[in-house]
């Protein structure tokens, strides 16, 4: 186990990944051979639209970010590799990497907007961006061999150097076709690790992210980076195989096009970029050789994309490749019985010291000064819908500041930490909608607690195996998110709150949408998590059963104040409680 | 008015005025007088451009790309009607006409069909339309130069010593009205007040008895009738050629962002201003080429400063 | 002259959620719908408002078929649905919310909004108020009124006193025995078991989708053990409070 398991889960090839490491040896051996000297341009420069599209397709299927950038990021890799060219004796190689990382930088700008904005409107400042990029290019031509900064001459004949064993057109179109399928791999390579499971969580919700200890931030900018540089090396392929470069084909409407392809050939699939570059250039080339009017070929292109919108919601490459996906059938979870009826009051845990906690929204007192010094291991927070409890827990968790008052817990402050660190530091938070990636398996929403823990791999995957085999859901390791009805979403949740070294577990209403025998089983395990992890639970919930039976101290919140705190049971038969949230004094 | 939108109202006139100052620096008054009138003109337009897309999204959820060439389809259609000597005010009429059965067309058969999509989804979709609009209509009338004119183009009207066009008047003076009738429409009326419930929360407008079909395909004739007006007009002030007119929508685009795809104010705010800088920028020998960006430049700015402080949006700027 | 359901099944999500429930409402009767957190009591509201599609059974209204409908037919022919949660229009006033939902009544629209003003003084007194800003009491009687304006024979209200002090739940229980009175009839889910019993006169417990029980809704008062096995099922033992 260990190391040797990792790989063996790295390397791991799917289906899907099979059909395309044959594609890519179809494309990379078959394809230069039979096709005629006047179309290897052409799929050449289909291959550097795949690596492009591919960057721009995995940004949206996995982080649900929209960027009309590509082409225009495309061109900038073009400029560079042009520029480094004609004036430095450097290989092609070195040139590819540098034009690479240069355009990976200007991503990581791109990235910026990206930190305030989303949907719509940050579509709209990379669309800028992409506007920007074609003024400059229509501004300074790109440079094809003249002498000074901007090396631009006219009426040179470009004398591009390639690759040294890839200078006949059949052959670099060998090598664009490997340097695509290595961006694919490179892809999915981050798509397995630390940064594919972090953005699954940004895009299911970026607080859930930030729960989990996700520096949102961080991996926005990580994926833009990694658009960035397919898109610098796309480009500078493209320059490799004209020779020189025209500001057209970088235009903004490019950009928005390459993206709109990207999202009707299947944003998830390796086929869907091949199927987007493929319209893009293969199509256009198509029906010019057979003498349809340009005219008449946007409208073709136009029904196509509708028809494709309208009939293939997951895009075409989902037609042809879903059948190829294997699903894991679910098995029920079976949960070992747990340990103690009731948990031991007297055990060892830390103490929550709620401090005078005043939060105000606008005019409205969303809580008044509410304080409570938790000492027992499970604590209860109930009351009526709007009394002002998620608010609590959202002011623990660090995503509202409270106008007054801390949280501390065993004397620590939690105050001056952002959300992902306080769950770095062992916050859980499991919310009312379990937050589930429906894009990871079981195993990996669990992983991405302790992603960014210190732990040995190796120990990472043991602590995730624990966490599952405490709530049963060993079996459905490797299930997606997507095929898990409620309750096991609601498991796979909490062995995500209890993997690793957490201190303050929090549940906000987890029985919601469950089966009384469900809701039974849910409570045994709630009991069993402390001595399992030795942190603090707080559970809040309506169900007045529940938390009498596994909570043995409640806090009481109406209307935004504390009406009652002590031990359950006094809590629980305090008439003024029963009044104001039981209503089983209510007479009419 | 809150302190907030006092504020941000005072920063919009420093800066216009700055810019505009800026950029007809040393210009005689009167040639900057022209640029900034011919600027109002379009950038009233855009302004209107942004309104119908405003509201249709906000009715519907579907931002529609292919307004602009639903548009140019209506222009050329106009001219044609022009070329056979049909009675002009005729075809103005059926340039509207054409251009609200093309959105019709759409916003009836094919958006419903994608009613339950992520907007990304929509917009992509309403793309594919303008493709097929503006395939169409390029390959039926074929790349040649022509030009639309309306009688007010050649009289003039003499307004603090500037001579501007009646067109530009009427273009000027309608869109604002329209504005202005939108936004009554939209307060005062019974179909406005579901469109607006429409917006606020489709699901419960449908639980409380707003029938949704049919006022989002007012929605849609509301759309399609402007995209028709400011389609003849754009062919007229600025260029009769299909390609033109349909790239229309990404300023007008940029002005309904400036109104956060919702407040119609700051839609034709933006838009005007949108087109005044736009204009003037012409007049600038250093910043000619960035005309074509500075509506976008613009739209980003002010949403940059609209987020200012917005470390994460939750669920927000959509 | 009833709201008849007959052996209606709702799927929500591809799981079928609510199966087979039979009953019928008359007018003037009040129908309590009980049962704990995730029985199907919301489901079936929403299936039956026609916001949820039916995979089987019949809701017919004083004879006609309004099964599967859209939303705004099902409030035309009558029945009235009012959805958990307080949902306003909050970026609308008050005004602004009941025309909105009058709108289906054109010819009725003033006189309905005149009535719906006098039952609730409370909103007519923050006519031109953001329904947004309104306390959780208020947006629970806008919600209400949304559904009054549209004149209902028959209203349906989900967890009317979820969240509510017990102030104003008196104050909207006064309303409800007020439309029985008028020949409104009344079908209410809650929770909170004693307050709908109190005032309905038949009673049905839904357990996973499917009822446990019908009959009189005293009978259910007045014995505690039925109303447990139905809600938790035999040999359940509620735990001591």
């Amino acid at each position: 186990m260990g190391v040797i398991e990792v790989n063996a889960r790295l390397f791991h090839v799917t289906p899907s990944g099979v059909a395309g490491l044959i594609f890519a040896a179809f494309a990379f051996f078959i394809v230069p051979a039979i096709v005629g000297s006047l179309w290897l341009s052409v799929f050449t420069s289909t291959a550097c639209f795949t690596l492009a599209a591919a960057g721009v397709a995995f940004m949206y299927a996995r982080l649900g970010m929209v960027s009309l950038t590509q082409v225009g990021l495309m061109g900038v890799g073009g400029w560079v590799m042009l520029r480094l060219n004609y004036a430095f004796g450097l290989p092609f190689e070195i040139n590819l990497i540098l034009a690479g990382l240069v355009t990976m930088i200007f991503g990581m700008i791109l990235a910026l907007p990206a930190l305030r904005l989303r949907g719509l409107y940050l579509a709209l400042v990379t669309l800028m961006a992409a506007g920007g990029l074609e003024i400059i290019f229509a501004t300074f031509q790109f440079p094809n061999g003249g002498g000074g900064f901007f090396g631009v001459a006219t009426g040179l004949t470009p004398s591009m150097e390639r690759p040294a064993f890839a200078i006949s057109d059949a052959a670099y179109l060998r090598y664009t076709i490997a340097v695509a399928t290595l961006g694919f791999l490179l892809i999915e390579l981050a798509r397995r690790l630390t940064p594919g499971r972090a953005w699954a969580m940004i895009r299911r919700s970026e607080a859930a992210a930030m729960s989990a200890g996700v520096n949102v931030t961080r991996y926005k900018t990580i994926a833009f980076a990694l658009s960035g540089l397919l898109a610098g090396l796309a480009g500078a392929l493209l320059a490799g195989s004209l020779g020189l470069l025209d500001g057209g084909t970088f235009r903004a409407s490019e950009s928005v096009m390459i993206f709109a392809l990207a999202v009707v050939g299947g944003a998830r699939y390796w086929l869907g970029a091949v199927i987007a570059a493929a319209l893009f250039r293969i199509m256009p080339a198509v029906l010019n050789n057979w003498g349809v009017d340009a005219d008449l070929s946007y409208v073709i292109f136009g029904a196509g994309l509708l028809h494709a919108v309208i009939t293939a919601p997951d895009g075409i490459a989902s037609q042809l490749l879903g059948k190829l996906v294997k699903r894991i059938k679910v098995t029920a979870p079976k949960i070992v019985a747990t340990s103690p009826s009731k948990a031991n009051p007297d055990a060892l845990h830390s103490t929550v010291v709620v401090d005078a906690i005043t939060v105000q929204f606008g005019g409205v007192l969303a809580l008044e000064a509410i304080s409570a010094h938790l000492t027992h291991p499970i604590s209860g927070i109930i009351g009526p819908n709007g009394a002002g409890k998620t608010t609590l827990m959202n002011v623990i968790s660090g995503f509202v500041k409270p106008n007054s008052g801390n949280i501390s817990v065993d004397g620590f402050d939690l105050g001056p930490l952002s959300p992902h660190q306080r769950s770095q530091w062992g916050l859980r938070r499991s919310f009312q909608k379990e937050e589930i990636s429906e894009d990871l398996s079981v195993t990996e929403n669990v992983r991405v607690q302790i992603d960014t823990s210190q732990m040995s791999d190796a120990n990472k995957q043991t602590e995730v195996a624990r966490a599952l085999a405490f709530v049963g859901m060993s079996e459905n390791a490797d299930v997606l998110g997507s095929e898990l009805n409620t309750f096991e979403r609601r498991l796979t949740d909490i062995a995500k709150c209890i993997v690793g070294t957490p201190k303050l577990i929090m549940f906000d209403e987890p029985a919601g949408g469950l089966s009384v025998q469900e809701t039974q089983t849910l409570g045994d395990l709630i009991l069993g998590i402390h001595s399992y992890t030795g942190a603090h639970v707080l559970l809040i919930d309506h169900d007045v059963d529940l938390i009498a039976r596994i909570c043995s101290e409640t806090l009481v919140i109406d209307f935004g104040r504390s009406i009652a705190f002590g031990s359950s049971k006094d809590v629980l038969r305090d008439p003024a409680v029963k009044a104001a949230y039981l209503g089983t004094e209510e007479t009419l | 008015m809150t302190r907030g939108s006092i504020i941000n109202l005072a920063l919009y006139v420093c800066a216009m005025t700055v810019i505009v100052l800026l950029l007809g620096w040393g210009k005689p008054s009167k040639v900057l007088g022209l640029f900034f009138v011919s600027g109002l003109a379009v950038g009233s337009l855009y302004a209107l451009g942004g309104i119908g897309l405003v509201v249709l999204y906000r009715a519907t959820g579907v931002l529609n790309l292919a307004n602009g060439a639903a548009g140019a389809a209506g222009a050329m259609t106009a001219w044609q009607m022009a070329q056979w000597n049909i009675w002009a005010p005729f075809t103005w009429l059926s340039c509207i006409l054409v251009t609200l059965v093309i959105s019709l067309a759409y916003g009836r058969f094919i958006a419903p069909r994608l009613a339950w999509r992520e907007p990304v989804v929509k917009a992509v979709s309403t793309l594919g339309f303008a493709l097929i609009i503006l395939g169409l209509v390029s390959f039926i009338w074929a790349d040649d130069p022509r030009s639309l004119s309306l009688p007010t183009d050649k009289i003039g009207v003499r307004i603090l010593g500037l001579r501007v066009t009646v067109t530009r008047l009427i273009v000027i003076g309608t869109s604002v009205t329209f504005v202005v009738g939108i936004w009554a429409y939209l307060k005062y009326t019974a179909v406005g007040l579901q469109m607006r419930s429409l917006a606020n929360d489709r699901n419960l407008s449908a639980l409380i008895g707003i029938p949704i079909l049919r006022v989002e395909t007012i929605a849609w004739v509301l759309s399609g009738v402007i995209a028709g007006f400011t389609g003849l007009m754009f062919g007229d002030l600025i260029r009769l050629e299909p390609t033109v007119i349909t790239f229309m929508v990404i300023p007008s685009i940029a002005a309904a962002i400036c109104g956060r795809l919702e407040h119609l104010s700051l839609v034709l705010v933006g838009g005007l201003s949108m087109g005044v800088i736009e204009s003037l920028l012409t007049l600038s020998p250093l910043l000619k080429g960035v005309r074509p960006v500075a509506p976008f430049v613009i739209a980003a700015l002010v949403l940059l400063y609209y987020q200012r402080g917005n470390r994460l949006t939750f669920g927000g700027g959509n | 002259m009833s709201l008849e359901i007959t052996d209606l099944s709702v799927k929500s999500d591809g799981k079928e959620v609510v199966s087979n429930i039979t009953f019928t409402v008359n007018p003037g009767q009040i129908i309590a719908i009980l049962g704990s957190n995730g029985a199907g009591k919301s489901e079936l509201v929403l299936g039956i408002a026609g916001m949820l599609s039916a995979s089987g059974g019949r809701v017919t209204v004083d004879g006609t078929d309004i099964t599967g409908k859209s939303p705004d037919i099902v409030r035309v022919a009558g029945v009235a649905a009012v959805p958990e949660g307080h949902k306003v229009l909050t970026q609308l006033t008050v005004d602004e919310n009941l025309r909105a939902a009058g709108s289906l009544r054109w010819s009725d629209l003033e006189a309905n909004l005149l009535k719906t003003y006098k039952r609730f003084p409370e909103l007519a007194a923050r006519k031109s108020q953001l329904a947004g800003t309104l306390s959780g009491g208020q947006q629970q009687m806008v919600a209400l009124a949304h559904a009054l304006m549209s004149a209902p024979e028959y209203l349906i209200i989900d967890e009317m006193s979820l969240g509510l002090a017990p102030l104003i739940v008196k104050r909207l229980f006064g309303v409800v025995r007020e439309l029985q009175n008028q020949g409104v009839g009344i079908v209410l889910i809650e929770q909170f078991t004693d307050l709908a019993l109190s005032v309905a006169d038949q009673a049905i417990v839904l357990r996973g989708g499917q009822s446990q029980y019908i009959g009189s809704a005293s009978a259910l008062l007045s014995d505690p053990n039925l109303l447990d096995e139905a809600y938790f099922g035999a040999g359940h033992q509620r735990a001591a409070l």
